[in-house]
């Protein structure tokens, strides 16, 4: 018995390129960097004082009053995305009982903890807000996506820090395939540019620390790399099954082929010599497509602009496709690390570069660090053939997840 | 701050939480029945009259609460009180 195939068939983002595919993939291609000086709160006591933010999401497009006041934003991004995701797929028809959400949430409502923190040391437990545990609960994200749509089949968040999204993704697939859904909602959010947060990656070492120049601190790839830019935003797909996508007329972005995860079991926060963990997800992604190395066009890498996490990705590529051979690209010069949204929002980079044959430039990248043997499309888009791409995300933890998609051929 | 101010506050309060009508929002209206309210509705009211009075409400004290006239005589007893406190 053939195993059940997954199709993708709407796309949705909120991210600091656009809040629509057309701005966010036109940024992108354009090899625009979206850092700037920190809006939201006043970045003047912080070591870093920039970031990628959302500029033009207006929560008034989705909720009303009341539901805005009992949501952060990060469930608030998270459903902007998920209903423009639901909108591009078109009518489904979907038995609401059959459909599912999973939601990738890295640290959950924080900007509502954090004033709550402050209420509570400042002025006492009395203050803290009753909607305080709804709101920054990391699934309430994936429950708000589920509430709102009266969606009743699986539903659940997945905390695997920077690889979220794409686990999401890739579980959503799993769920499609199992056959307890058949239609998913998958993908992910945060909203994380907040004075502890920006502190906290601060100390650890892991954001860029060019606080004169915005736009060319994000440089994955570079040798001149010093750290992550903090981004904030969510991108959602819709995942179906693939006769019911092909029985509806569904315009088909693409197929979720192949999906890989495991775990480093190596450190916390560092990557494993020489990528060795990298390198099994990406083969356990590719036996799942039931793919080889050399069929891959694309490979649009984590790259976070950290300097263990390019080398170890390189490092992990090179073992799996060989020396300067598969183009890839990081969104991430351009958006920022998004961090549990990063793969989501990534996956829909991939999807759009298999739809256009396009691969975005990997902004910042001028020059390439000679011991990183893999080939970074940079200055200006490149020209893709009709070939399955891989999408990588790695998060603190050791969590590694990968996936394969394939353009749709009838 | 005597029962009609703070009467005032509460239906600013319930229409800003509650998305209704200024003129529904009366002593005698239930928060929940009447009011498009829900079981976190006062919760939400009550915060937001923490903060215009300065003063913690505890939310056992408004158990068994349901009209937004007996949320007004709970609050007007607890600033009255803490009035009382801070004088002696």
């Amino acid at each position: 018995m053939s195993r059940t195939r997954v199709a993708i068939t709407g796309l949705g983002v909120k991210t600091p390129a656009g809040c629509d595919l057309d701005s966010f993939w036109a940024t992108l291609l354009a090899g625009r960097s979206c850092a700037a000086p920190i809006r939201r709160i006043d970045p003047a006591a912080l070591p870093v004082r920039f970031a990628c933010e959302v500029t033009e999401f207006d929560p008034a497009s989705y909720f009303d009053s009341k539901e805005t006041r009992r949501t952060d934003r990060v469930a608030q991004l998270a459903f902007g995305a998920a209903a423009d995701a639901l909108a591009d797929a078109g009518e489904l028809g979907a038995d609401p009982a059959r459909c599912g959400v999973v939601a990738a949430a890295g640290v959950g409502g924080l900007i509502t903890q954090e004033e709550q923190e402050y209420n509570l040391f400042s002025r006492g437990p009395a203050r803290v807000s009753p909607m305080l545990v709804p709101m920054m609960m990391p699934n309430a994200a994936a429950a708000l996506v589920g509430l709102k749509l009266g969606w009743t089949g699986p539903n659940f968040c997945i905390a695997t820090a920077c690889a979220g999204g794409t686990n999401a993704i890739g579980e959503a697939g799993r769920l499609i395939r199992e056959g307890s859904s058949d239609v998913v909602l998958a993908g992910g959010s945060e909203a994380c540019v907040t004075p502890i947060a920006i502190a906290a990656f601060a100390r650890m070492g892991a954001l860029s620390n060019r606080n004169d120049e915005p736009t060319l601190a994000s440089r994955p790839f570079d040798i001149d790399r010093d750290g992550f830019v903090m981004g904030e935003g969510a991108g959602f797909v819709v995942l179906e099954s693939w006769d019911r996508a092909v029985a509806r007329g569904a315009r088909i972005y693409g197929e979720l082929a192949g999906y890989g995860r495991n775990s480093d079991a190596y450190h916390v926060t560092a990557p494993s010599p020489g990528g060795a963990g990298a390198a099994h997800c990406m083969r356990l992604a590719l036996a799942d497509a039931g793919l080889e190395p050399g069929d891959i066009g694309h490979i649009n890498a984590h790259g976070t602009s950290t300097d263990l996490n390019d080398a170890a990705e390189a490092e992990a590529v090179v073992k799996v496709f060989g020396e300067h051979t598969v183009p890839l690209t990081s969104a991430k010069g351009s958006i920022g690390h998004l961090i549990a949204a990063a793969g989501a929002v990534e996956a829909v980079a991939s999807l759009l570069a298999i739809r256009d044959g396009l691969i975005p430039p990997t902004a910042n990248h001028s020059r390439a660090e000679p011991e990183l043997a893999v080939d970074v499309v940079a200055g200006e888009p490149r020209a893709l053939a009709a070939a399955p791409v891989v999408s990588n995300s790695f998060g603190f933890g050791g969590h590694n997840a990968t996936l394969v998609l394939t353009p749709y051929t009838g | 701050m005597d029962r009609d101010q703070i009467l005032e506050l509460l239906t600013d309060a319930a229409v800003e939480v509650m998305d209704v009508d200024r003129a529904t929002v009366t002593a005698d209206a239930r928060f929940v029945e009447d009011l498009n309210g829900d079981s976190l509705s006062v919760l939400e009211i009550l915060e937001i009259l923490q903060e215009k009075l300065d003063v913690d409400l505890p939310t056992e004290a408004f158990d068994g609460v349901g009209t937004v006239g007996q949320a007004a005589d709970v609050i007007t007893g607890i600033v009255a009180e803490r009035a009382e406190t801070t004088a002696g």
